[in-house]
């Protein structure tokens, strides 16, 4: 019994391993990506600018990161504005849905410490 | 152009290479042994028909486009004009099959296409389009149309100044964010346009600043938000994009292009993509066979377009500094001259060999120079003086100066203050030296000043300056010039939306006209020798004019699609066919990246320009 629940953990405990690193993965693509997308134009880390920080979004919808991560992503690409004040976000077109996606994975993760 | 802006350029490309016929009697011959159907690729398409409206009348001035198949051997998208009876024909045979899914339509400023009939045999391809007509013009209006809110000439043409250099305004993109703006419902809507606007103009000020340091900053460093081309006089900007784009900007009624249309039915626009990314700011057409030479300012590269089968191959200027192509100039043996985004590299490619000669220029004192464009005739061809000396406009000094191609002496003059606007404090007496021109006799050459509305003469002999003349608004904008067989000097005005004539041989100006839309934006002027006009290249409202000295008349070729931010124009010495390319420079600009040839169906010049047999001056071996 305890070598099964010992076996168990263990392999629970690599799976979790295995699953944290993949947001690891992506992170140097999704920093890149930001760069390039001319984002800082409009955003920091941790200031409000002509947008808010990656740490203010990330704090706002920290509760419900997983459902709200693919609309977000969409965010990037239409633009569009009216949730952090009244200045609408430029649209970027060039964006694709899978980086739209790692971008706004990484954003998220950016919760101040 | 939907489906080209959002595909990657690599597979793009791949795509294309694998898709364009390489030699194509050995193919037919191969698919022969292959077994497949030989009428498959003899089945060629030819394109006819005629466009009404939905009445059945004949509609006159309506463009047929026809945008091939990525691949496709030749130009991307063929462009024709439906005659005064309506009929239509495309001046070639397309290697391609022509059916129902062929992106084939009619497009005409107030119309809008309700139906398109097909009727296709082994041969040929009829399409009747039918036409509806619109009061909301928002699908084919030109940027330049909703100008026309600006009643103010002045204020447009200070507008115009501060805004229109890298794209149009208001573009779409532009438009659809006025709607974005809208869409928040904000409490305090004039409140929230300003904001939302005066944030624009920050996102374009960091844009432009990092597109122009590329090659010249260091991996993270600070971008200078100032540099380069920032938008001055934030402040009046954001008043107008507040006062005038007020409103969901997607309805728009009454614009008329002002002059009567020059298209015949032996017109025929072929533009070719250039895949991204690139930023492709102008072309001419050299070489047996022709091809288009585009210039990058992106990049070390000037991208060749081969007319027949559309492929494409790079020019790598050898340099090890970021030259970014800038201006190009054909010289009458058949040679491209490369001048960069203003530093000091002067580049000169022989298209037939590929071979390159460059140049590094520094004055007598040691100082370096920022050239612009190159001394040229009334032929649009590159001229020296009576010594071989090139000219050029220095951008960087705002100076006019020579350099030798044999022995690289190089020499610059500053250009004398214009007193009168040396006064006020937000203009400059003198200003950044944009165009230049030689004269007949090569004694003199000829400069526009863009930033403060001045242009002037200077002697080759005497070192001494001509004028410098002062034009009525500061905002004015000479931009590029060009210069008649009998010295008479035309001047694109930029921010007034004019062209000005100048005889240079009695220092006087004989007229400044308006374009048939002021709003147009008119970045350069060429004269045409054989015809005896002049061609306007427009950035705002994606047409071509061509003004006719004799009569001070206008006519207008409309181009086939919004965001035809023209730089220049260029003639086939032989055929007459008009050149030039999109210029949506920045990388984050939208817009077409193409270059482009230009038939004008007038039959003016003795040599017809052909397809199958083009080709352009060539050096001798």
């Amino acid at each position: 019994m305890i070598n099964v629940l010992y076996r168990y953990t263990s392999y629970l405990f690599f799976l979790y391993v295995f699953i944290i690193s993949f947001p690891a993965y992506g992170q140097d693509q999704a920093e890149t990506l930001i760069n390039d997308e001319m984002c800082y134009a409009c955003h920091q880390l941790d200031s409000a600018s002509i947008g808010p920080s990656w740490q203010a979004i990330a704090a706002r919808h920290a509760e419900r990161r997983d459902q709200v991560m693919q609309v977000l992503a969409g965010k990037i690409i239409r633009g569009g504005g009216g949730n952090w004040g009244v200045v609408p976000m430029v649209p970027n077109q060039r964006v694709s849905d899978e980086q739209a996606l790692l971008m706004m994975q990484w954003i998220l993760e950016q919760a101040p410490r | 152009m939907q489906g080209f802006k959002q595909s990657p350029p690599f597979t793009g490309m791949l795509w294309k290479m694998l898709l364009t016929p390489r030699v194509s009697p050995a193919f037919a011959g191969l698919a022969l042994l292959a077994g497949i159907s030989f009428s498959q690729i003899t089945n060629a398409g030819s394109i006819a028909g005629q466009v009404l409206d939905a009445n059945g009348n004949a509609l006159s001035g309506i463009q047929v486009i026809y945008t091939r198949e990525p691949g496709a051997k030749g130009a991307s998208v063929v462009t024709v004009f439906s005659a005064v009876d309506g009929s239509y024909s495309f001046p070639e045979t397309f290697a391609e099959r022509i059916n129902n899914d062929s992106n084939i339509i009619a497009r005409g400023l107030g119309y809008q296409q309700i139906d398109r009939l097909v009727d296709t045999d082994r041969r040929s391809a009829q399409l009747t389009f039918v036409m509806q007509s619109v009061t909301n013009q928002v699908d084919v209006a030109p940027a330049s149309a909703w100008l026309g809110r600006i009643e103010d000439r002045q204020e447009k043409a200070d507008f115009v100044m501060n805004c229109i250099d890298c794209h149009q305004v208001p573009a779409s993109e532009v438009r659809d964010y006025a709607r974005a703006i809208d869409d928040v419902h904000a409490a305090q809507p004039e409140l929230a346009r300003r904001q939302s606007w005066d944030s624009i103009v920050k996102y374009m000020n960091f844009l432009s600043a990092w597109e122009f340091s590329r090659g010249g900053r260091a991996e993270g460093a600070e971008i200078d938000a100032q540099a380069v081309y920032a938008v001055e006089n934030s402040a009046e900007v954001i008043d107008v994009l507040t006062t005038y784009f007020n409103d969901r900007m997607d309805h728009i009624e009454g614009y008329d292009r002002g002059a009567p249309l020059i298209a015949t039915s032996d017109t025929a626009i072929w533009e070719y993509e250039v895949p991204e990314p690139n930023a492709i700011r102008e072309a001419v057409m050299l070489g047996d066979p022709a091809m288009l030479l585009a210039a990058d300012v992106n990049a070390n590269r000037i991208v060749g377009i081969d007319v027949r089968t559309g492929r494409q191959q790079n020019f790598e200027v050898p340099t090890d500094y970021l030259i970014a192509p800038h201006s190009l100039h054909r010289s009458s043996n058949g040679e491209l001259w490369v001048t960069p985004l203003f530093n000091d590299r002067v580049a000169k490619l022989n298209p037939q060999s590929g071979e390159w000669q460059t140049w590094r220029l520094k004055t007598s004192t040691g100082g370096g120079v920022g050239i612009h464009d190159l001394s040229f005739s009334s032929e649009h061809e590159l001229l020296s003086d009576a010594e071989g000396r090139v000219w050029f406009s220095d951008i960087g000094n705002r100076a006019v100066g020579f350099f030798d191609p044999v022995n690289g002496e190089t020499r610059i003059w500053n250009t004398p203050v214009a007193e009168s606007r040396a006064n006020d404090s937000a203009l400059y007496g003198t200003a950044s030296v944009y165009g230049l021109v030689m004269t007949s006799d090569r004694k003199e050459v000829w400069y526009s000043q863009l930033g403060n509305g001045v242009f002037g003469g200077f002697n080759i002999d005497t070192e001494e300056f001509i004028g410098p003349f002062v034009l009525p608004d500061p905002n004015t904008g000479p931009r590029r010039i060009t210069i008649s067989g009998d010295d008479i000097m035309y001047l694109a005005l930029y921010g007034t939306g004019q062209i000005a004539e100048f005889d240079i041989k009695k220092r006087e100006m004989i007229a400044i006209h308006d374009l048939p839309d002021i709003g147009a934006a008119p970045y350069s002027v060429t004269w045409d020798s054989v015809r005896q006009v002049v061609w306007v290249a427009t950035a705002n409202a994606d047409v071509i004019y061509r003004f006719d000295p004799a009569t001070r008349a206008f006519g207008v070729l409309p181009l086939p699609r919004e965001q035809s931010f023209l730089r220049m124009i260029d003639i086939d010495p032989a055929s007459g066919v008009l050149v030039s390319s999109y210029a949506n420079i920045v990388e984050n600009v939208n817009g077409p990246r193409m270059a482009l040839i230009i038939e004008p169906g007038d039959g003016a010049y003795p040599v017809r320009f052909s397809m199958e047999n083009a080709s352009a001056p060539t050096p001798a071996e």
